[in-house]
């Protein structure tokens, strides 16, 4: 991103958006989210990545644990519980999937692909005895997997 | 309901945190038993109780579908067809548009969670995804959406867009794996006169309705069923503009490089040999290998390697990560223990194989996820 790259007015709803975070200190960062966005500069995550980086460990190491009254109280964006903010990162994470997996739409004129064929009930127990399942909570799962989950779903990252 | 406060700005923060989190959640291999740990896979559920094989929560025995589940979930008149008569379905994200849609979420068939979206299309790639209103179940009225809605939506456009909503893959898939019916009875969908098209698995992983455009042959709705054909999704678009004044649009792109994986340039960055399945579900094919860039934004020291499979109507991930401070290899174990939980209607299964961490994750029956898994372990 260029300093003299000539910035267009944001959208309406998202400059409404903004106004709704109120102190929140984050509207710079996003705005540049945004621009970088617009630009479709790849590199651009990284440079934010270096920009903000300080700023996050610092408050990382600092703050623990918050919650969001905490975080509305203290009027900065970057204090979540960590818990929370952990399934985060896969939202970035995914954010990169999403223009990454499905660019080129499936060949629907290309040659036939192969199917897997059932197997046969003894070989798929085979399999199954090789590991143990544990069903556990949601909370119990990564943050990665959570928001991976959440992510093909309903948004939510809730047991159903 | 908890909601996701996906604040774009705290997600550096988010990549950072996830490191530590995501290490500690990880049950190392082996150690997921009882008093006296199993030599033989199984099921541990919350009184250590061990039921053996594939009797998984969620599963469905595969097999053709047959009696009154599959009525109830069709239209009363809808008649079976030859999968070769389903048209070539056309999706708005290809065209220039700005479409106006309500996405609703159901458990066991009572709405849960809904969204008003917009979504602009330039027909030359670019989109944008955005909510308008939402609703779930601690507050059934359709409300404006949230600051934190609002950008949860940014991050997630895309994705949402190419995953969550349903695209056919090629038609031998969808032709091979799923029986098709048609509705005789016409459809109104944004004032365009419709016609209903009802997939349903052959292997009983679910179904789908496709509501198209007769001019135009556009997916103007859909509905989405869980493998015991209880409807989980569904969409209906409300208002479509084919002539949108896209001028301030800000585009939803991807932020960060990934690449078709390649053996030769890719293993060493990912930090391992990917494991391939020698389970894959009937009726799936691989779709594509990629590996994704992890890069300091994201906070993850490895980059990842994702297989994506399809059926010809839904999708299935197998992702491998290089786990944090793990050694590839290190440890032998000769059972493994993973975690199955279902979050947002998706199972996922989790666990970690010499080193690397895996998800699975679909709308398929646990028991097919965590029978991949355990194709996994060599």
């Amino acid at each position: 991103m260029t300093e003299s790259e000539p910035l267009e007015e944001l959208p309406e709803p998202l400059q409404e958006t903004l106004r709704g975070l109120g102190g929140v200190r984050a509207p710079r960062e996003l705005r540049d989210r945004v621009e970088m966005a617009r630009l479709g500069e790849v590199s651009a995550p990284e440079e934010l990545w270096q920009r903000v980086a300080p700023v996050v460990h610092e408050e990382a190491a600092r703050r623990r644990v918050h919650t969001a009254a905490e975080a509305a109280k203290a009027g900065r964006l970057l204090s979540f519980p960590l818990r929370r903010v952990a399934a985060l990162a896969a939202g970035l994470a995914l954010l990169v999937t999403a223009g990454v997996l499905l660019q080129p739409r499936d060949q629907r004129r290309g040659a036939p692909p192969a199917l897997a064929a059932a197997l046969p009930v003894a070989e798929r127990e085979a399999f199954l005895k090789r590991i143990v399942v544990r069903d556990v909570e949601v909370e119990d799962l990564s943050a990665g997997a959570r928001e991976f989950a959440a992510m093909l779903g309903d948004g939510e990252e809730d047991d159903d | 309901m908890r909601r996701c406060l996906v604040l774009l700005a705290a997600l550096p923060l988010a990549a950072f945190a996830a490191c530590g989190e995501a290490a500690d959640d990880v049950v190392p291999a082996g150690t997921g038993g009882t008093a006296s740990d199993p030599v033989e896979g199984g099921r541990e559920s919350g009184g250590g109780t061990y039921l053996w094989g594939g009797n998984s929560s969620g599963g469905a025995a595969p097999g053709p579908i047959q009696g009154p589940r599959l009525k109830e979930s069709l239209p009363p008149a809808a008649e079976q067809v030859a999968p070769e008569a389903v048209p070539e379905i056309r999706y708005l994200e290809d065209l220039r548009v700005r479409a106006e849609r309500e996405v609703l979420f159901y458990e066991h068939g009572v709405v849960d969670t809904g969204f008003q979206e917009v979504l602009w299309a330039d027909g030359e790639g670019r989109f944008r995804l955005e909510a308008l209103e939402s609703l779930d179940d601690d507050d059934p009225q359709w409300d404006p959406v949230s600051p934190e809605l609002q950008m949860e939506y940014e991050v997630r456009g895309g994705f949402l867009l190419r995953f969550r909503d349903p695209h056919l893959g090629h038609p031998h898939a969808y032709t091979t794996n799923y029986d098709w019916y048609r509705d005789p009875q016409p459809h109104q969908v944004a004032g365009r006169a419709c016609t209903l098209w009802a997939g349903r698995s052959r292997h009983a992983f679910g179904g789908v309705d496709l509501i198209v455009d007769d001019a135009s042959g556009l997916l103007l709705g859909w509905s989405l069923y869980d493998p015991g054909l209880v409807e989980r999704a569904s969409c209906r678009v409300k208002s479509v503009d084919l002539d949108p004044d896209l001028k301030g649009i800000v585009w939803q792109q991807r932020a960060v490089a990934s690449e078709e994986y390649d053996p030769q340039l890719h293993q060493q960055r990912v930090g391992f040999t990917p494991i391939e399945p020698l389970y894959v579900p009937p009726g799936f094919y691989e779709k594509s290998q990629e590996v994704l860039a992890s890069g300091p934004l994201l906070g993850v020291p490895h980059d990842l390697h994702v297989r994506v499979y399809h059926d010809g109507v839904q999708s299935l991930f197998v992702v491998e990560q290089r786990a944090a401070g793990a050694v590839p290899g290190a440890t032998e174990e000769p059972v493994t223990t993973v975690r199955h939980s279902r979050v947002a209607g998706i199972e996922m299964v989790e666990g970690r194989i010499d080193g690397v961490e895996i998800w699975i994750a679909g709308t398929l029956p646990a028991v097919e996820l965590e029978t991949i898994f355990g194709s996994l372990v060599r």
